[in-house]
């Protein structure tokens, strides 16, 4: 049984915590001996984009040392983008080699959920059952910088009663970016839009994605214009009709 | 020749080895590269298979192609030049196609060196320019012409339509080998590569307006390729 | 360097989001782009590999920068033409100047080039009595209107049919709005400066050290009329933009071609080595060759250096979803979009420009279309980087948020604290479960879930007591 230490991201830990109560339930039901590091915190990438490299690097001295105690096989998080923060840390230590040792080996556990299930666990059928017409949200981070484009379709198509429908522009940005929203939410507003007017215009009742952060964005675009599309991270998705009573 | 003057070299030269932290190094750094696609491209293609590819791509990029054999060429030529309408035209030598006389009711005037503001002045006026290539490249479709003593740049240029002659001989199946070719020229300091090459693609456009194609911006508005099959 | 508008990158931005023609426009022409990019990158066959060899081709170059530009300024001398290395645009400009003085030449065509904007050439000659006419016909339509390119392949991106036809009118135009027309009689005005030109001057794309060459990228056939025609030719180069060989040229003309346009080649690559031969009437009586520092060698050997591989294809602008919203002249400079993000800052100090590296969400569209992968998104990072720790001239209050949020969120004990607190600090903004307000820089926009009391961890920790 793979022991796989939890990573639940901040956003889903305390914003949308049924995102990371989905991921535990899922893999458990897919055999895994889930753990909960509780000294996990943050992976640092807000501070990370914004230039304080200093501040990132303890933060990521943090994080590593927290997983390394957890002596898991593998550490799985739900979204492609803190994934990909925790996988770069050994770019902060170029001049502190023993650290960026550390930093290697973390990385080389550390997965992004559904690359997890499709390329470790070698399942693409969780057995999952879901009736809905849904999209999917691409993430920039997910698919480009840590390259996993295959995987969530792959699990979606498995998913009994899903309809999963195209999406325009799928490769665009939502605009989220980070402390980018906030910095030039001018900016930001305006590819949100975009994205939500190609949502509405594939006649999904549900946008599906695999980053809470980029859920965030649209989805409190969507709120914020009253338009009733629901959004839903893939770990919730894959868990519906798995959940064992 | 004359060698030009070079000016400021040396400090310019020494201050890019100060930002690479070195002293300015004058050996021919070796080149060892890890990959080499290109010599991939079109590399277990055929003849016909380079012919068919030539001929697809010179359609999408809005070019005749005629075939002929050597024989008919000056017929060819007459009818196209026929359709084209064209009432004045120049046409450069080429030592590879020697009997050409193309039999035309409109005015012919050949490329002179010898007279250069007569030969500019017909090049200026003329409605069609026909070259013969240098090289053809079926992956693009391109031909190649080499600017060297007694040829010309410009009647591939000035006029409305241009008319390339092409040897089937020299197709080759992209720019990967004429460019070894023409290192070749060099690499031993030589410098005999032509003083100017052109790679032409089918006619001169833009899409500077809308993203719109415009064809035939400065240079020609019809472009039409004459596939030799014994030259 | 170039254009720097008056105001601040706030309103310049604004202005392009309320531009609809311009957004419509930019829009458009990225979605065409992309689709021909990605046919063209499919097409050639193992793309990945194209990209790892012309990465380290312009890796090379870089590495041996001083001797190519060696043998390249040996192999022009000895083909007859003149090289001029000038460190500043002031000296690049006093040279030319000084060519054009010596020809008396009074008409001069140009064919695009970008570093020509940089150094700002035209306002030179200007002043030295001649009239310079721009010959691509983007640059010509806004050379007329006196406005400045938007997109560095695509001068006037950001100009529409009806707005073409209004300035050509104004320049004695009778025809429709057909962009043919219109075309058609740009060849016919241009016609007459190529043939009255005493002096061309062009850009170049690659310079060949090897052959003595330089190269040139186009579709219209000016660069071939500009290279041809006057007795005098002077081309400007970026340091940078050189190749060993016609075999490295091959390569990265292919790429350029295939990123920029998705073309397989364009209608006219043109080389020309020195003045024309003897016994040739077409081509240069004399030949120049300016090589252009302008700050370049300052990114050399640093951490930035990557950025000098750059091709000019505009891949980077023709994904970026920022470029897509702001448009060109938003960035205030003449390299728009993730590449002007990186290069103006460096080419013209974080003083004009260190608002550029903010401007990107850091998607990573750039890096994944860049054929001689340049890591530009990284390089947005190491800008903010530099201007947080090295020029420290972050905000006070970013400064304050970030080493409060790295104290937080080293420490379990903070970490757990600030979780706690939150779905309480943000109740008052609250409305059935989604914050509404409070937070304007994203509420005024999106609404946002209120943080939740029983956090995954709670529940965890929960459920395994229960079990």
């Amino acid at each position: 049984m793979p022991k796989v230490a939890l990573f639940v991201t901040c956003l889903s830990d305390t914003l949308f915590p049924s995102v990371g109560q989905a991921t535990v339930e899922l893999l458990e039901h897919l055999g895994c001996d889930v753990s909960f590091p509780f000294e996990q915190t943050c992976c640092g990438q807000p501070a990370y984009n914004s230039g304080y490299h200093e501040e990132t690097k303890k933060i990521a001295k943090h994080m590593i040392e927290t997983f390394e105690k957890a002596d898991a096989d593998y550490i799985v998080g739900p979204s492609g983008s803190c994934v990909m923060m925790m996988r770069d840390y050994a770019h902060l230590f170029k001049d502190d080699p023993a650290w960026k040792t550390r930093a290697e080996a973390h990385a080389a556990k550390t997965f992004e959920l559904t690359q997890f299930i499709v390329d470790v666990l070698e399942v693409k059928d969780v057995g999952a059952k879901f009736p809905a017409k849904a999209t999917y949200h691409a993430s920039c981070h997910m698919t480009r910088l840590l390259g996993i484009e295959a995987a969530p379709g792959q699990l979606l198509k498995h998913v009994d009663g899903l309809t999963m429908l195209p999406l325009d522009g799928v490769h665009n940005c939502c605009g989220f970016g980070g402390t980018f929203s906030v910095k030039m939410p001018d900016v930001s507003v305006q590819m949100v839009d975009e994205k939500v007017a190609s949502i509405l215009n594939s006649g999904a009742d549900i946008l599906i994605g695999a980053d809470a952060s980029c859920l965030m964005n649209i989805g409190g675009r969507l709120h914020k214009q009253g338009h009733p599309i629901k959004v839903m991270h893939i770990a919730e998705v894959l868990n519906e009709g798995v959940k064992q009573a | 020749m004359n060698p030009g003057t070079i000016t400021n070299r040396e400090d310019f030269l020494k201050r890019i080895a100060n930002q690479l932290g070195r002293d300015v190094d004058l050996t021919p750094p070796k080149r060892v590269y890890k990959h080499r696609p290109q010599d991939d491209v079109l590399k277990d293609a055929s003849d016909e298979e380079l012919l068919e590819t030539f001929r697809m791509v010179a359609t999408r990029i809005h070019t005749d192609v005629i075939e002929c054999e050597s024989t008919h060429l000056d017929e060819t030529l007459r009818l196209l030049i026929e359709q084209y309408g064209g009432q004045a035209i120049i046409a450069e030598h080429d030592a590879r196609i020697k009997s050409w006389a193309p039999k035309t009711s409109a005015s012919f005037d050949w490329w002179d060196a010898t007279r250069p503001d007569e030969s500019r002045a017909l090049a200026v006026k003329a409605d069609i320019g026909i070259t013969i290539a240098d090289a053809a490249f079926a992956e693009s479709a391109t031909i190649v012409q080499y600017a060297k003593p007694g040829k010309s740049r410009t009647i591939s240029l000035l006029p409305h339509d241009h008319i390339a002659i092409i040897p089937k001989s020299v197709l080759v199946p992209r720019m990967t080998q004429t460019a070894k070719q023409l290192s070749a020229l060099d690499q031993d300091g030589d410098l005999a590569s032509p003083h100017g090459v052109n790679f032409i693609s089918g006619p001169s456009n833009s899409a500077d307006i809308e993203m719109n194609l415009i064809v035939g911006v400065h240079g020609p508005v019809r472009v039409a390729y004459v596939l030799v099959h014994d030259l | 360097m170039g254009i720097r508008l008056d105001e601040k990158f706030q309103t310049r931005r604004k202005d392009g989001i309320d531009n609809p023609f311009m957004r419509e426009a930019v829009s458009s022409a990225q979605d065409r782009l992309r689709g021909v990019r990605l046919y063209a990158a499919e097409e050639l066959g193992d793309w990945e590999a194209f990209r790892d060899h012309s990465e380290e081709i312009r890796q090379h170059v870089l590495e041996h920068l001083d001797y190519y530009l060696y043998q390249l300024s040996e192999n022009i001398s000895k083909r007859g033409g003149h090289v001029f290395f000038a460190e500043t645009p002031e000296e690049a400009n006093r040279y030319i100047r000084e060519v054009v003085r010596s020809k008396d030449a009074k008409h001069i065509v140009k064919a695009k080039s970008m570093v020509t904007e940089e150094i700002g050439l035209n306002e030179a000659l200007k002043e030295e009595g001649c009239t310079v006419v721009e010959s691509d016909l983007g640059e010509w339509i806004l050379q007329l209107d006196n406005d400045p390119p938007s997109h560095i392949i695509a001068p006037a991106l950001h100009k529409d049919r009806n707005a073409v036809h209004k300035t050509f009118t104004a320049n004695g135009y009778e025809g429709t709005n057909d962009p043919t027309e219109l075309g058609r009689y740009a060849r016919r005005e241009l016609r007459k400066d190529f043939l009255k030109a005493e002096v061309g001057i062009t850009g170049c794309n690659f310079a060949i050290a090897e052959s003595g060459a330089v190269g040139l990228v186009t579709n219209e056939g000016n660069g071939r009329m500009v290279t041809s025609l006057p007795d005098t030719v002077i081309s400007v180069m970026g340091m940078e933009r050189l190749v060993p060989s016609y075999e490295e040229f091959e390569v990265l003309v292919n790429m350029l071609c295939r990123s920029a346009v998705g073309q397989r080649l364009t209608s006219y690559i043109t080389t020309f080595a020195g003045t024309r031969a003897v016994g040739e009437i077409d081509g240069p009586e004399e030949f120049h060759l300016v090589i252009v520092d302008n700050k370049r060698s300052g990114i050399l050997g640093t951490q930035f250096q990557s950025v000098l591989q750059c091709i000019r294809c505009a891949s980077c602008i023709n994904v970026c979803p920022v470029y897509r919203h702001i448009g060109g002249h938003a960035y205030g400079s003449i390299y728009s979009g993730p590449i002007g993000a990186v290069l103006a800052p460096l080419l013209d100090g974080y003083e004009n420009y260190k608002e550029l590296p903010y401007a990107s969400s850091l998607c990573g569209a750039c890096t994944e279309a860049c054929p001689v992968k340049i890591p530009l998104h990284e390089l947005l990072i190491e800008h903010r980087r530099v201007i947080v720790e090295e020029k420290k001239q972050s905000p006070f209050v970013e400064r304050i948020a970030m080493k409060g949020f790295a104290v937080t969120s080293s420490s379990p004990l903070l970490f757990g604290a600030a979780e706690q607190m939150a779905p309480f600090a943000t109740s008052p903004f609250t409305n059935a479960g989604q914050i509404e307000k409070g937070l304007p820089a994203w509420t005024d926009s999106k609404d946002l879930p209120q943080p939740s009391k029983q956090t995954v961890r709670d529940w965890f920790k929960k459920r395994g007591n229960a079990e």
